[in-house]
């Protein structure tokens, strides 16, 4: 009799089977709960709105000397090769136009990328911020780098999602008029999907550059750090290039890191601790890359993209300590002010935690 | 995580079904188009290629599998004479400009700089593509685009738009061909840009792509080792016309 009900207990598929027998229908509802209840990583994405619509910001300002040549009338010798790139209207509106109508479009953008940052009217300024850009990247995709192509790509998933949730003009707005923002389920599905893109997307790009990297013989033996840094194109800083390329063991170290961390990126995403782990180290190449290589646009996109990742909770915490740090100066200063209660963005909760987050 | 406790609302499951098949589509295409050749890869195609075409364009083999190891320079001259003149050489006193390394005078503003704009980026950015571009030519085609094709006369010979062109090259010869000349035409429109920047405009102007190898990591620290550039030359050819806003532009 033991014997049979030791049997009865033992693990098994048929067991598993047995008890789990609503298993389908359980993670069909808990997969439309996922999609359906919460709009999740609102804090991760407001961080990379800001982020990311910071760098663009900057590229477009810094470029302003010689935006009508790069990209304005200027660019017409490139027509021969953007022909075949396959932008359609109004994505390909420059390709024709004169230098008034350049300038006022490139004004635009840089107000739209204004926009986009402070987090207003974000649904409306999303898809226009995607069509300006694309359009004025689009005059001469040789000059930019892999950080205006990925960016491209994730303000379509953005136009999709809600950037304004948190720490925007929008929710600003909304909590002064102390109005609460209706929230339609489809709507939430098209963010949540959105999310997965992003999240699928650096993922993808992550592991294809560190798979396509193993298969090159520098990269194997350990040296193919040293090669870029040392090239006139990506060595902008030569005595910081020499400095860390001195040392072989640095050199392989780093390469070997390099690999690693991207192929590994997708598989750490699955734990906490692990994923911290990555987005550390991720961060830490970024900034390599933004300093050592002379690509500070690039790097910062990409380090945007990642803010999903970091919890809601972690953003909080975050926000918790600038808002105590600047409080204590400012209590500093001015003892007579600051002791009031922090606004409530400050106070506000994040939602449910995201797998992501 | 919370579970919802109403029922599902079928227009949110229509929502979810829709865009999450489109949702996975596209990240199963981009995967597709992104990753190496594959067997499925080749039977997506040509879709594959026309769905990723303009702005969800995308590679991301970033410094592999070969990492950037080498100096890439964009170098030019121009005829500053008529054509007529240009044609018949110095010795009918052509006026010949000295060879200028455009690559080298655009990185200038980069040294040092971690913010310098996009500028800088020019001359490199077509060296890249035309070399690729002079690389995938036959060796008969390689020798022919270092001839001198000017007074209107095609590179090549032909117009490789024509149906003589077709009746001369195979399919897959041609389309190299038309791919090289697309990025030879860019080119030479650049270096006629810049030869209007620098000398106030030219008839003709001629092309050297230069590549300068990083010295091997094993000899990092020799002071005396050196690398064997290689070239690719293109001839001369007849410079291009631009529109006023244009040429303003670099005026």
């Amino acid at each position: 009799m033991e014997l049979n009900q030791e049997t009865v207990n033992a693990p098994s598929i048929r067991n598993w089977m047995v008890k789990n027998r609503d298993f389908g229908s359980k993670f069909l509802a808990a997969l439309y709960s996922w999609f359906t209840v919460n709009r999740h990583a609102a804090y991760g994405l407001a961080v990379m709105r800001m982020a990311s619509g910071l760098f663009i910001l900057g590229w477009l300002v810094v470029n302003v000397p010689v935006a009508s040549k790069i990209w304005g009338p200027g660019s017409e010798y490139l027509e021969p090769y953007r022909s075949v790139l396959g932008y359609k209207w109004p994505l390909d509106i420059l390709r024709d136009a004169g230098l008034g109508f350049f300038v006022f479009w490139y004004v635009v953008a840089v107000v739209l990328a204004i926009a986009f940052v402070i987090g207003w009217k974000t649904r409306f300024v999303t898809p226009l911020f995607f069509i300006f850009y694309t359009a004025i990247n689009a005059q001469n995709t040789p000059v930019s780098d892999g950080g205006n192509y990925f960016i491209r790509i994730m303000l379509i998933y953005l136009i999709f999602a809600d950037l304004s949730k948190h720490w925007s003009v929008d929710s600003w707005m909304r909590k002064r008029a102390a109005k609460s923002k209706k929230e339609f389920e489809a709507v939430t599905v098209l963010h949540n999907l959105a999310l997965c893109l992003v999240v699928a997307q650096l993922c993808m790009v992550y592991l294809e550059a560190g798979l396509y990297k193993v298969q090159g013989s520098l990269w194997q033996n350990g040296t193919a750090m040293y090669y870029p840094v040392n090239s006139e194109a990506y060595g902008v800083f030569p005595w910081l290039s020499d400095l860390i390329t001195a040392n072989s063991w640095v050199v392989a170290l780093i390469t070997y890191v390099t690999v690693v961390a991207q192929i590994a990126f997708p598989f750490m995403l699955f734990h906490k601790i692990s994923r911290r782990i990555a987005l550390i180290v991720i961060l830490g190449m970024h900034i390599g890359i933004a300093v050592v290589m002379g690509l500070p646009f690039f790097s910062g996109i990409m380090a945007s993209a990642d803010a999903v990742l970091v919890s809601s909770g972690t953003w909080l915490t975050i926000q918790g300590w600038l808002a105590t740090q600047w409080r204590e100066k400012f209590l500093r200063r001015n003892p007579s002010e600051g002791t009031s209660e922090p606004e409530d963005e400050f106070t506000d909760r994040p939602e449910k935690a995201s797998s992501t987050a | 995580m919370r579970q919802h406790k109403t029922r599902p609302k079928l227009f949110t499951v229509l929502v979810l079904l829709i865009a999450g098949a489109a949702a996975l589509g596209h990240i199963g295409a981009t995967l597709a188009f992104t990753g190496p050749s594959t067997p499925i890869k080749s039977s997506l195609q040509p879709g594959l290629n026309r769905y990723f075409l303009g702005p969800l364009d995308q590679g991301w083999s970033l410094f592999a599998p070969g990492p950037y190891s080498q100096d890439e320079y964009f170098t030019m001259r121009a005829c500053l004479s008529s054509p007529e003149i240009c044609a018949q050489g110095s010795k009918k006193g052509a006026k010949f400009t000295e060879w200028r390394d455009v690559t080298a005078e655009e990185m200038k503003s980069r040294a040092g700089n971690m913010f310098a704009n996009r500028e800088s980026k020019q001359s490199k950015s077509i060296h890249g593509r035309l070399w690729s571009a002079a690389s995938d030519l036959s060796t008969s085609a390689r020798e022919q685009i270092a001839k001198p094709f000017i007074q209107g006369t095609p590179v090549f010979g032909v117009d490789l738009s024509s149906s003589q062109a077709r009746k001369e090259y195979s399919a897959t010869e041609l389309s190299n061909l038309r791919a090289y000349k697309r990025m030879e035409d860019t080119a030479v429109g650049f270096a006629s840009l810049y030869a209007i920047e620098q000398w106030g405009g030219a008839s003709m102007v001629e092309i050297k792509l230069r590549r300068e190898p990083i010295v091997p990591f094993a000899q990092r620290n020799n002071d005396e080792a050196k690398t064997k550039s290689r070239e690719t030359y293109i001839g001369w050819r007849d410079t291009k016309e631009f529109s006023k806003a244009a040429v303003s532009a670099w005026s």
